[in-house]
């Protein structure tokens, strides 16, 4: 009883003398400035989301990549394009030097590499949501 | 009403309309201010922090779905960019070692701030209050001064509701203390002398 009366009459206390304390204003030139600072943002926003390849790039690039694939299937024997045949006999070398034969990986070792992975594209999702909720 | 005319000049932004964000920085510029300045107690970073409030939200415009009022979504964005702005500079917090005021010593302080005219009386509170520290101080303006629910003030802060409840009884016991501590014998001082 004697706590609810205390609590009761702070809260009365600040609600009477916080409320007369006079509201703060910015300086007078406040939302000139600030609208003249969200122009040129929204200048130098325009100037930079543009696509850096354009659609009409993306369709070139597209009809390319689908020509190189579907090259071997309508190439005749007397094409006029005439692939040089490469020589990849020197791998042959290296392999014979072993080099990934003689690695190997234990369960020991090779289990933490992968919940090393694992654990960083949770946190890479966990950390975008924060960010993105967060704009503040 | 003011909060549909809020949405239209939100929706005549969202359109292309820039200028009409500038009815929004007027209508809450010196809420937005005042919170800042409460927060940082400096008149020129919380012009900064103000700037930088309206930039965030008319970038993050299209984010704010009308889940809440405009002005607490604002609030939230101001709050935290405040917060933001002191731990760059930072500031530590006014830890206060004070004896408690009782609710008897109350009341002779409530009588003696009575007795001042209302203008010397705001500017008095306001001195004490920006002695509390930054959480506390927060807290009791939003809930005193701008008469935000504790839903909201939740929703600005994202403390819980429990945290917030202890923070504003500890926070209205400082300043009453404040008050007493700092400003009555001055007062008894400066009247007893006239």
């Amino acid at each position: 009883m004697e706590i609810n009366n205390q609590k009761e009459e702070f809260d009365a206390f600040a609600k009477k003398y916080v409320k007369e304390i006079l509201q703060e204003s910015p300086s007078s030139n406040f939302t000139a400035t600030l609208m003249h600072r969200i122009a040129q943002e929204s200048v130098s926003k325009s100037k930079s989301t543009g696509a850096l390849i354009s659609k009409k790039a993306w369709f070139v690039l597209a009809a390319l990549f689908i020509g190189v694939l579907c090259l071997p299937y309508v190439q005749d024997e007397a094409s006029f394009i005439t692939i040089p045949e490469l020589n990849f006999s020197f791998l042959n070398t290296v392999q014979r030097m072993n080099f990934v034969e003689s690695f190997s990986m234990t369960d020991t070792v090779s289990f933490p590499f992968l919940f090393f992975g694992l654990m960083l594209i949770v946190q890479l999702f966990i950390l975008k949501n924060y960010f993105d909720k967060r704009l503040y | 009403m003011i909060i549909n005319k809020d949405q239209q000049y939100i929706t005549k932004v969202l359109e292309g309309d820039t200028n009409a964000f500038s009815y929004l920085v007027d209508r809450y510029k010196n809420m937005v201010f005042s919170l800042a300045y409460k927060m940082t107690k400096n008149r020129e970073e919380a012009e900064e922090v103000s700037q930088d409030t309206f930039i965030k939200a008319y970038t993050n415009l299209s984010k704010f779905k009308g889940d809440s009022k405009f002005s607490t979504w604002l609030y939230r964005i101001a709050y935290h960019t405040a917060l933001d702005g002191i731990k760059k500079n930072k500031k530590s917090s006014n830890t206060l070692d004070i004896e408690e005021c009782t609710h008897h010593q109350i009341h002779s302080v409530n009588d003696i701030l009575q007795g001042i005219e209302r203008k010397e009386r705001a500017l008095i509170m306001n001195d004490c209050l920006l002695k509390l520290p930054e959480d506390e101080r927060s807290i009791i303006w939003m809930f005193y001064y701008d008469e935000l629910s504790l839903r909201e003030i939740i929703e600005v802060t994202s403390l819980s509701e429990a945290n917030i409840k202890v923070k504003l009884h500890r926070a209205r016991k400082k300043l009453a203390t404040i008050v007493k501590e700092n400003v009555a014998p001055d007062i008894i001082h400066h009247y007893g002398n006239k």
